[in-house]
């Protein structure tokens, strides 16, 4: 296939398209709102034979997609922030009727303050929902994990909804170039949508779904779904071997990056972490031993890859772009979880960093990476890129809130500093 | 890496030039990447998209604080913006204004639109865009234009790339686009040159 240029938007939408999706029902929301328009205007052209479901909400767009599952049909959403949280209780339902729904997410933090910029928060924050949770760093794996999501989704074994998140603007407006799969091999790789490998509500063979559950047995009903979630990552794995067959492209649920003989190894998730990549080889070359886990699968949560990955380091750092109010950011409380087994744990630390689209730049990284090495390990939690008494950027509390801009002025926005 | 700052006002195809010329740098062997800066965006307030060309991969994922080119699409924008924050030494900034390169130069040496920089410094070309798209599109969008001007200062891509881009993108209506374009790239002018 021929090299496009694509946003990470059109990349999501092409790889729905690719993967034979038979319904769609979303809402625009920014950054998204791309993705609905480019399958609404492949359907209209006829080169996606799909239905597409106009509706009023989120809220709306997900049971919509409950239902076209539920009769089964490959179905496809995307959203973000507050869209996510309208959906709230029907992600619930999606994963608990254990219908392979997949929803594109450009990444983008909750209101208030306004702001339509990335950070994980609105995903994270839905962690516990029984999703699957996987995040692309670049347009091509935007392309690549939405494709894959379907097979893994609605493998017999798993049968769970799937996100695939990627930062909002930083991928889904920025264009690169991407290799899309061509139809031929997709249908090779991807089995025919409708084949429904899960029950379906049929008038033929009529059968109730969601029905009241009695305590008796809820217990076994949650027990089946954590276990299906848990073992997806085995088979997402090897979907994406198959996928890496064809393409060249080999996904795993977690990828290293000069862990060998690193003192200091980044943890994180999305986009950030192709920059902390960057920051690396920047590091390195200047003869730090540093090196970097990006994990893909959030969850299911590749603990045991993690562990292994981390064991040899002095000291952890765990880069969270959310924050888990009170407490740590979202990403932390797993990657300790993978350390308590190690007989020498490292050093620990959580920084909170690119909140609400602050640009996270490799000079960020690098800072990161100063405050890692000094910390005694006694403060966990760190904000390298905010203002605080003891915080990344100097503090003083005599500063008050830059004016408003004036009329005929503009200020440069963002990182151009 | 070539790191490019495009500049302008809303409406006047800053996103659009970035993306396009991505796209053409891809088909001279460019890895490219084009990221728009979005923020409350409104026709004629401040608008800007990086692009970067790279041999390989790019792995960065923001947008560009060191730029060594800057694409300036409106006349007036870095007379109320600093677009120049952050410039490489020996950067090429390429201006759409009827002044001539030195006019540009005298006013960035002593600052009399607010931002002062070295003239010196830097390779300064100007073309005016703005006569050119509306003499060629009747509209003064100066994007078209612009991405021909960068052709002429840079070399970076070839301009049959850009044409060809070009005409995938306004089919009927390229010809007015790939007009100005290469009159932009035969009118621009050097400073000392």
């Amino acid at each position: 296939m021929k090299t496009e240029f694509w946003n990470g938007n059109m990349a999501a939408a092409r790889a729905a398209q690719r993967a034979r999706v038979q319904s769609i029902a979303a809402y625009p929301i920014t950054p998204q709102t791309h993705t609905v328009e480019y399958l609404a205007k492949f359907v209209a052209d006829g080169e996606l034979h799909a239905r597409l479901t106009k509706v009023e909400s989120e809220h709306s767009a997900l049971s919509a997609c409950v239902g076209a599952s539920s009769v089964g049909a490959r179905t496809f959403t995307a959203s973000c922030s507050q869209g996510i949280a309208l959906m709230s209780e029907v992600l619930f339902f999606a994963a608990g009727l254990r219908l392979p729904i997949v929803m594109a997410v450009s990444n983008r933090t909750l209101s208030v303050p306004v702001n339509i910029w990335s950070d994980h928060q609105d995903t994270l924050v839905n962690r516990d929902t029984g999703w699957i949770q996987l995040y692309a760093a670049s347009v091509q794996e935007v392309y690549d994990l939405v494709f894959t999501a379907f097979k893994i989704a609605e493998n017999a074994d798993v049968l769970l909804p799937v996100i695939v998140a990627y930062d909002g603007f930083i991928l889904s407006h920025a264009s690169e170039p991407i290799v899309p799969i061509s139809q031929e091999e997709a249908d090779a790789f991807m089995p025919p949508p409708g084949q429904g490998t899960w029950p379906i509500l049929d008038p033929d063979n009529p059968q109730q779904f969601g029905e009241v559950l009695f305590p008796e047995w809820y217990p076994d009903f949650e027990y089946k779904k954590h276990q299906a979630l848990v073992g997806s990552l085995g088979i997402a794995a090897q979907v994406w071997r198959e996928f890496g067959a064809i393409t060249g492209r080999t996904l795993t649920p977690i990828d290293t990056w000069f862990c060998e003989d690193a003192e200091l190894l980044f943890v994180g998730i999305g986009s950030m972490m192709q920059t902390t990549r960057a920051a690396v080889l920047g590091l390195r070359a200047r003869g730090a031993k540093v090196g970097l886990v990006n994990i893909r699968s959030f969850r299911p949560f590749p603990e045991q890859e993690l562990r292994q990955a981390l064991a040899g380091a002095e000291r952890v750092v765990v880069l969270d772009r959310d924050i888990g109010y009170g407490t740590t950011g979202m990403v932390y409380p797993d990657v300790l979880r993978a350390l308590y087994a190690l007989p020498q744990r490292p050093i620990a630390l959580n920084m909170i960093i690119g909140t609400g689209g602050k640009e996270i730049t490799p000079q960020t990284i690098e800072r990161c990476f100063e405050l890692g090495l000094e910390a005694s390990g006694e403060r966990t939690v760190l904000w390298p890129d905010a203002r605080g008494p003891e915080e990344g950027i100097p503090y003083d509390e005599s500063i008050q809130l830059p004016p408003a801009p004036q009329p005929g002025g503009c200020a440069l926005n963002g990182g151009a500093g | 890496m070539h790191e490019i700052r495009l500049v302008g006002r809303g409406g006047q195809g800053v996103v659009t030039a970035g993306e396009l010329l991505g796209r053409a740098a891809l088909s001279a062997g460019w890895w490219a990447q084009s990221i728009p800066t979005f923020g409350p965006e409104r026709r004629g307030a401040l608008s800007q998209a990086t692009l970067r060309l790279d041999r390989e991969e790019i792995l960065l994922k923001c947008t560009t604080a060191h730029p060594d080119l800057l694409l300036v699409l409106d006349p007036t924008i870095w007379h109320q913006a600093n677009v120049f924050q952050g410039l490489q030494a020996g950067a090429t900034l390429v201006f759409n204004t009827s002044e001539s390169p030195q006019e540009v130069a005298d006013a960035l040496a002593d600052g009399r639109y607010g931002y002062q920089i070295a003239p010196e410094q830097y390779s300064i070309y100007t073309v005016d865009a703005t006569a050119i798209a509306l003499q060629e599109l009747g509209r003064p969008i100066t994007n078209t234009a612009m991405m021909g001007a960068l052709v002429g200062a840079t070399g970076l891509i070839e301009f049959d790339a850009v044409t060809t881009v070009l005409d995938e993108r306004f089919g009927k209506r390229a010809g007015g686009n790939i007009a100005a374009a290469a009159l932009a790239r035969d009118g621009l002018r050097k400073l000392g040159g």
